[in-house]
This record gives structure tokens, C-alpha cells and sequence, in this order.
């Protein structure tokens, strides 16, 4: 009597969980773990001593002129990828929506370079965008204009270098455009052309409110990418020209792999990784009131 | 710390040569091994540097017991990257044959190579021995002990296209020395609509290797930091003028503001500009009508005043065994033989790089250096190169005076002597104690 029920207990359940519980643990919460303790510790790879600095990393980084640049830097990244992926995913997943011959192939097409190596992704771009002898300027020459400095100048490269990626992983997000696509009702499109709607104005008020949970995974996914960003500029600019494509995980890897210090490059990690997850929390909050 | 302020022994022309070269496979297991059997790796540089590794290493495996296999570094932008990220895991193989001098100091420091003054008892007499006195003296670390085989010198010169100078009515057979006259010939060219010089403004640190630190290196005579290599040394008249004279060839456009390639695909290579900072690796990348029809020159960096022999940058790089080495005396054996006298001056012979060895002259001969020129003057130039300094943070050095080098001479930015001061500012920091 006023005991608490209790559903039967399977006790050999957690034996199911074990295999991803093993995995969680070694390749996600100790590596997660010891970033953390090497952060609070000087932790450089030929020191025989790594004295505990508790926030001292942190306090460092904060401070760091180059680190809130490549925050910034990110910042006009996110400006340049995140409307072209969306513009770009949502009208090529409606286009590849509609039935047409030779859709599968184009499907396929627009997918390649999402399974393409980055690594020949960003080699390529770099040579089509070469200033001198890119093709992309030999054809604005043969049109009669000036070659542009796409990964030279201080203020085109890191544009440049978000419509590469953009372009990269677009394949990816038609994908889960078109997902969400199938999901729209097919009676409000019904509906609407019933009641005398433009093509336009099904799109604006049937398609795109039915995308807006695709539309909050890409931005969020696209944003989570963002900060992350390291083979385009590692392989295109080295972070440059005037570290004006120095990205947040580049600024990590030149810090624990050129100048050794695993400690900051850690506290580096922890604070990108915080960031993302309060950029991405107040996305979603934004998303969630438009929606409601 | 290490100590750095010489310079390398210079390396004598003479000899005759004999090339043992014979086919190899990349990778893979050695032909006719034994079951269970050693196999040893080496990390070697990729392209035509890593087939010349594999082709002795072919010659070893035909003689001894004990195999190796010669694989490619992992792939990175830096050879120093993918040593480091290797070092740090704990994955690096027997040794390395291509480690910097920007590295070396925190290979040393950090266990991950030998110590080969303490492993090997004959590891000082065979560097004595091949190189000489001095090239040992200069890469002891400050614990006394060798923990590298200094292996070749590339020193950096400026090649200059002779029909394209005769072109713009210079004289091709008296070019420039001083910084007036480079950017005198320079204006020339531009005028005659001929590009004067493609050297490479990407950002990352090594590129400053082959364009303002041999300048600096010329002006300056000594490294970018203090003999106890715990301050900064290039905020001085040295740095300013060399950094101003690169700042001039950039205000004027004599050097695009883009991204030149380093090997074939480099303007110069292909005939379409005058000059080029380069070193004697270059020279197999002049394969088309540059060097035949045009004739190709080579001088000495840019000097203020170009009087005596110029100093430039040497790009001497190294051979390391690991500390991860599962045979160490193979390991060392295997590094006697890559150096010894038939290999240095096949490596001479096919790669067009300098091995540090004095006797090399001798061992190749006079005819070879009449069949290649070209040779002459990087070979005569190595009796007055510097390295970089030998400090854990060089790299770091390097990579704060590119962002300088970026701001005040390839973009204007800022002025040249402000770039510098901040960018000495931060190297005391860096490396101060």
C-alpha cells in the first residue's frame, strides 16, 4: 500500500548498452575527460614537467588577439556559408523534387562532392581559384574583366573559402531538404492550388513553413561544421593571407603541432567546443520561438 | 639550448662518380625476406627524394639480414607536422631521413629521437669524418650530445633568366647584387612587360626560408636570435633594410601579390619571370626551354652593399633515429650506409642537392661539374651559409616574423620597422626566460 510500483527489471539489459557504452567511454568521454585535465595543466610535448595552471590556459586565450580573430573569422564564414547553403540545399532539393528525366543522375551529381576527399576538394578549389593562372579568372578574363585575388586578399579569401565548403556539402543537406520535403502533406499543396496559389506562394507558405525542421538541423549542423572548419584553410591559405583564414581549429592545430603546446591547444578545443554548443542552444531557442 | 652561429664547412669540388642505381617499389615488403624476419621503416620525403631513399634502401636489403622499408612521411603541409603529430602518438618508425633544423631542437628535447652520442660510440667520429669538425661542433645540443646526422645543404641563391635580362637591355652576364640594383633591374623588366620575380606570399612560416631570411641572412650574419637564442637579434638595421628592400618589391609589383607555385609549375621554371629565390633542387624543375635556350644564371641573394661573399640560408636538414627505433644498431648501420661516399654523390648526381660531405668534390670529379654548371655556384656558396637557430621555438619565431613579413612587405600594412618591433616583442616573449 503507497509503494512504489516498480516495472519488471531486466537485469541482463545493460549488457545490450555495453558495446556502445565501451565505445561512448574510450573514444568519447576520456579523450573528453583528459582534454580537460591537459587544458588545466602546461602540457607541451617535450616538457618532462607539466605543472598544474588551473585556468591559467583560459585566462591566456581570452586574451589571445589571434584567437578572437579566428573567432571572428568564423563569424564571416558562418555569414557567407550558412544563407548559401540554405538558398542553394532548399531550391536544389525542390528542384530535384519535382519528377524529371535523368533526376536519379542529377541526385547523384549534386552528391559527389560530399564523398569526395576534402583533401582533393581543397587542392582543386585552390588551383581554380590561383590568382594568376586559376581558371575561374581565366574566365572572367576571356569576359574582359580583372582577375580577382580569391585566396590572396585579406577580405575575399575566407569568403572564398565558405563557398567551398558550402559547395562540398551541399549534396549532404539536399539530402535532408529532400527529407523533409517528403514529410509536407501532399493535401496542403492540394489545398493551395485549389485556392488559386502562385507557385510562390505555395512555396513561401506551404513548402517552407513544412522545411523549418530541416531548415534548424541544417543551420545547426552547418554552424557545428563551421567552427570546425581546418583542412580548406590548413590546405588553401595556411590561415593567411594575414591570418584572415585562421579558423578557431586551425589557431588548435598550429598551437599543439607547431608550437607544441598541447595544454593551450586543449583549452583552445574545450572553449570552441562550449561556444558551438551555446551558438547552436541559442539557434535553436530562436528557431523554436519563430516557429510557435 | 643549442648553439648555431657558424657556418657550415664549405664542400670541395673534385672527383670521379659512379651511380649504382637500380629499380625500387614503393612500399611493401623487401623481395626475398625471410619468414619472420625484421622489417624496419623509414620515413623519407615523397616524390623523386623518396625514390632515391628507396633505391638504397634496395641496395641494403640485397646485402643484409636485416630489411627496411622506405615509406613516404605522412602527409601534411610541413614535414614538421606530421613528425610532431607522429612523435606525440608515439608512432614514429626507425628513423627519418629530411629533419629541419627548426625541428631538431624539440625532437632532441622531447625523447623522440636517440641520443647518438650516448647509443652509438662512433656516432661523433663518423659525422667528424664526413662532414668535419665544425658541422659537428654546430649541431651538438647544449647537453654536449649529437641527437642528428646533419645530411645535406640546399643553399639559397637567385637564378636569373639571361634572354629575358638581355630582353629588357640588362646586361645578363653582370647581374644585380646590391638592393638598388635588384630593384633597378626589377623596374627594368616591369617596363619591358616582363615580370621581374614570382616568389610565394603564403603565410606559412617555411616560405620565409626562401625569400626574406636569406636577405636577412646576407645583411645580418648571424640568426634571428641572441647567441643564447633567448631573445630576439632581427629588430636591428639588418632586419629593417632587408624587410624594406621585399616591401619595395611588392609596393611596386614586381612580385604579384599571389601564390607562385615552388617547383615546375613557378613562373620562372616555365620562362615567364626573370628571377627566382630558390636552391639548387630547382634545378631538375628547369627541365623545358628556361635552361636550354634562355641560359640560366645563379647569384648570390641581395646584399646592401654585396661586397665579400654573401651569407644565405643553408635549408640543411638532418637524419633522425627514433626513439621508438625496434632495432637501434640496424638503424645506425642503415644510416652509415645511406651516407656513405658512393651515396652522397649519387645523391649529388640525381637530386642536385649538396650532401655534407667534405670530400665530395673529390668524389665526383671535375667532369661532373662541367657537365652541370649549374652546380657550381650553390657548391661554392656553402662555405658562407647559416641555419636557422637552434631553439625549441623557431618555428614559432618563424611563423610570428611571416606575419610580419606579410603585413609590412607583402601587404603594406604597416611600416617596416613597426611590423618588426612588435613581431621582436613577442618573439622575447616566446622565447625568453
Amino acid at each position: 500500500m503507497g509503494g512504489k510500483r516498480h516495472k519488471p527489471h531486466n537485469r541482463g539489459s545493460w549488457l545490450y548498452t555495453l558495446p556502445y557504452a565501451i565505445f561512448f567511454l574510450t573514444f568519447v568521454a576520456y579523450p573528453l575527460g583528459f582534454a580537460i585535465y591537459m587544458s588545466l595543466h602546461e602540457w607541451g610535448l617535450i616538457s618532462a614537467e607539466r605543472p598544474w595552471v588551473g585556468p591559467g590556459n583560459f585566462l591566456t586565450l581570452f586574451r589571445d588577439p589571434l584567437f578572437l580573430t579566428s573567432l571572428a573569422n568564423t563569424l564571416l564564414y558562418l555569414a557567407v556559408n550558412l544563407p548559401l547553403t540554405l538558398v542553394c540545399g532548399i531550391a536544389l532539393a525542390v528542384a530535384l523534387n519535382a519528377s524529371f528525366p535523368g533526376r536519379a543522375f542529377f541526385r547523384t551529381v549534386y552528391f559527389l562532392p560530399y564523398v569526395t576527399s576534402t583533401v582533393v576538394v581543397a587542392l582543386l578549389w585552390k588551383w581554380m581559384l590561383s590568382t594568376d593562372d586559376g581558371i575561374l579568372n581565366g574566365f572572367l578574363r576571356t569576359l574582359g574583366f580583372d582577375g580577382l585575388p580569391w585566396l590572396t586578399s585579406t577580405w575575399l579569401a575566407m569568403p572564398s573559402i565558405a563557398v567551398v565548403v558550402a559547395w562540398k556539402s551541399l549534396g549532404f543537406y539536399v539530402l535532408l531538404f529532400l527529407g523533409g520535403l517528403q514529410t509536407i502533406p501532399r493535401s496542403l499543396e492540394e489545398a493551395a492550388v485549389t485556392d488559386g496559389a502562385t507557385w510562390w506562394q505555395r512555396f513561401l507558405h506551404v513548402t517552407l513553413p513544412g522545411l523549418r525542421p530541416a531548415i534548424a538541423l541544417v543551420i545547426a549542423l552547418s554552424t557545428i561544421t563551421g567552427f570546425q572548419v581546418f583542412a580548406e584553410p590548413y590546405l588553401m591559405t595556411g590561415g593567411g593571407p594575414l591570418n584572415s583564414t585562421m579558423t578557431p581549429v586551425l589557431y588548435l592545430y598550429q598551437k599543439g603541432f607547431q608550437s607544441l603546446d598541447f595544454g593551450y591547444a586543449a583549452a583552445i578545443g574545450i572553449v570552441v567546443a562550449l561556444v558551438v554548443v551555446a551558438v547552436v542552444l541559442l539557434q535553436r531557442r530562436f528557431l523554436e520561438e519563430r516557429t510557435t | 639550448m643549442w648553439i648555431n652561429r657558424k657556418s657550415v664547412a664549405a664542400v670541395a669540388v673534385a672527383g670521379s662518380l659512379t651511380i649504382a642505381g637500380c629499380s625500387a617499389e614503393r612500399g611493401g615488403a623487401p623481395a626475398g625476406q625471410p619468414a619472420g624476419a625484421q622489417t624496419l621503416t623509414i620515413w623519407a620525403p615523397a616524390g623523386t627524394e623518396g625514390d632515391f631513399v628507396r633505391k638504397v634502401v634496395e641496395k641494403w636489403n640485397a646485402g643484409h639480414e636485416t630489411k627496411f622499408v622506405a615509406q613516404d612521411l605522412p602527409a601534411a603541409t610541413a614535414s614538421e607536422d606530421g613528425i610532431a603529430a607522429a612523435v606525440a602518438a608515439k608512432s614514429t618508425p626507425e628513423l627519418f631521413i629530411g629533419a629541419s633544423t627548426a625541428q631538431s631542437p624539440s625532437l632532441a628535447e622531447s625523447g623522440g629521437v636517440l641520443n647518438l652520442s650516448k647509443e652509438f660510440p662512433d656516432a661523433e667520429s663518423f659525422v667528424t669524418q664526413r662532414s668535419g669538425q665544425a658541422i659537428l661542433d654546430n649541431y651538438r645540443a647544449a647537453d654536449g650530445s649529437l641527437y642528428v646526422v646533419p645530411w645535406r645543404t640546399n643553399p639559397v641563391m637567385v637564378f636569373h633568366n639571361k634572354a629575358l635580362l638581355k630582353k629588357a637591355g640588362l646586361d645578363a652576364e653582370k647581374p644585380p647584387a646590391t638592393y638598388s640594383e635588384y630593384l633597378a633591374a626589377f623596374k627594368a623588366l616591369k617596363v619591358a612587360g616582363i615580370a621581374p620575380i614570382a616568389q610565394s606570399i603564403d603565410q606559412t612560416w617555411w616560405h620565409r626560408n626562401f625569400d626574406w631570411y636569406p636577405t636577412y641572412l646576407a645583411a645580418a650574419k648571424h640568426g634571428l636570435l641572441s647567441e643564447k637564442v633567448d631573445a630576439s637579434a632581427f629588430n636591428e638595421q639588418a632586419g629593417v633594410e632587408s624587410m624594406t628592400f621585399w616591401r619595395e618589391v611588392f609596393a611596386k609589383g614586381y612580385n604579384a601579390r599571389s601564390s607562385a607555385g615552388l617547383d615546375d609549375t613557378n613562373p620562372f621554371n616555365q620562362g615567364k619571370s626573370a628571377f627566382y629565390f630558390s636552391g639548387p633542387w630547382n634545378i631538375p624543375s628547369m627541365t623545358g626551354p628556361v635552361a636550354k635556350q634562355a641560359g640560366v644564371g645563379t647569384v648570390p641573394v641581395p646584399d646592401a652593399k654585396a661586397t665579400g661573399p654573401v651569407t644565405t640560408y643553408g635549408d640543411i636538414k638532418h637524419v633522425v633515429i627514433f626513439a621508438t627505433a625496434k632495432n637501434k644498431s640496424a638503424s645506425w648501420e642503415f644510416v652509415k650506409f645511406y651516407l656513405n661516399a658512393e651515396n652522397d654523390a649519387a645523391f649529388l648526381s640525381e637530386m642536385k642537392q649538396i650532401p655534407l660531405r667534405t670530400t665530395l668534390a673529390d668524389d665526383v670529379g671535375e667532369a661532373f661539374f662541367k657537365d652541370n654548371p649549374l652546380l657550381v655556384p650553390f657548391v661554392e656558396q656553402t662555405g658562407s651559409v647559416l641555419d636557422l637557430d637552434l631553439s625549441t621555438k623557431t618555428i614559432d619565431v618563424l611563423t610570428t616574423l611571416s606575419t610580419a613579413y606579410q603585413s609590412a612587405a607583402i601587404y603594406g600594412r604597416q611600416p617596416v620597422a613597426e611590423a618588426l618591433k612588435q613581431a621582436a616583442d613577442q618573439v622575447d616573449q616566446l622565447v625568453g626566460k
